[in-house]
């Protein structure tokens, strides 16, 4: 199963779900499903140059194949979106159904 | 380059707008545009449309207002357009639209979103150009 995560809550979701479960679950290759791509709206911090969750997020994704998207409001209203990782773009729900759009996810779960 | 004009921040000070200020500022004048005075829509190669009205007396643009898809950086970038115009001549107006002026004003925006800033510039200078030509 193809999966989709979009980190839109202001719950602990990426410092925690993302850095302590879905990161190292998929550095090990033991998530259990394909991650196609993740969409960060608030806690998109971790997309800025430097994070060290973010670089090894990237890593993992450049190895998998996985999207990743920073929301453009929200990069810009945090005056981070000329800051962010190598390659990794910001877009609007349309940039990213496009960007998806070669390889659907199954389920899109929101954190 | 035209400075932007500063905004007051907390506590009285000032200090130079942001992306996300011509972003609010964008969306805010185009709820307050009327359908009917606006010109005619352009649409970019991505499917973003645009539409800029103005309100020229005496030669002077004495009001822009404008329409765009709901990209927010297409937004920004029509409100950079617009407040550069307002209060201007015509002639003059046109001269603040030079090319990369309009882009070079939000230098935060990554490169695959900066053509954005050619839709609003073509369409306001065309807006603008009509205008001009009304009046001679």
């Amino acid at each position: 199963m193809k999966v989709a995560y979009i980190f839109a809550t202001q719950r602990h979701t990426v410092s925690y779900v993302l850095g302590r479960m879905i990161l190292p679950q998929l550095e090990e290759n033991r998530h259990g499903v394909d991650v196609v791509g993740m969409f960060f709206e608030d806690n998109n911090y971790v997309l800025v140059r430097g994070n060290l969750l973010g670089e090894r997020l990237l890593a993992v994704a450049k190895a998998k194949g996985i999207l990743l998207m920073g929301c453009d409001q929200c990069c810009y209203e945090r005056e981070i979106a000329d800051q962010l990782l190598e390659g990794v773009p910001i877009g609007c729900f349309p940039d990213l159904y496009g960007a998806l759009a070669g390889n659907m996810p199954d389920q899109v779960i929101t954190l | 380059m035209i400075e932007p004009e500063p905004r007051t921040g907390c506590c009285g000070n000032r200090r130079t707008p942001t992306l996300s200020d011509y972003i609010d500022d964008g969306l805010r004048r185009s709820r307050l545009t009327a359908s009917d005075a606006l010109g005619a829509a352009c649409r970019d190669d991505a499917g973003h449309v645009a539409r800029f009205g103005v309100h020229i007396a005496d030669g002077v643009v004495t009001s822009v207002g404008f329409r765009a898809s709901t990209c927010v950086t297409l937004v920004a970038y029509c409100e950079v357009a617009a407040q550069r115009v307002s209060g201007r001549r015509v002639a003059e107006a046109l001269r603040t639209l030079q090319p990369a002026d309009i882009a070079r004003a939000l230098p935060s925006v990554p490169p695959a979103k900066r053509d954005r800033a050619q839709l609003a510039r073509a369409l306001l200078i065309a807006l603008l150009e009509q205008a001009k030509e009304l009046q001679t």
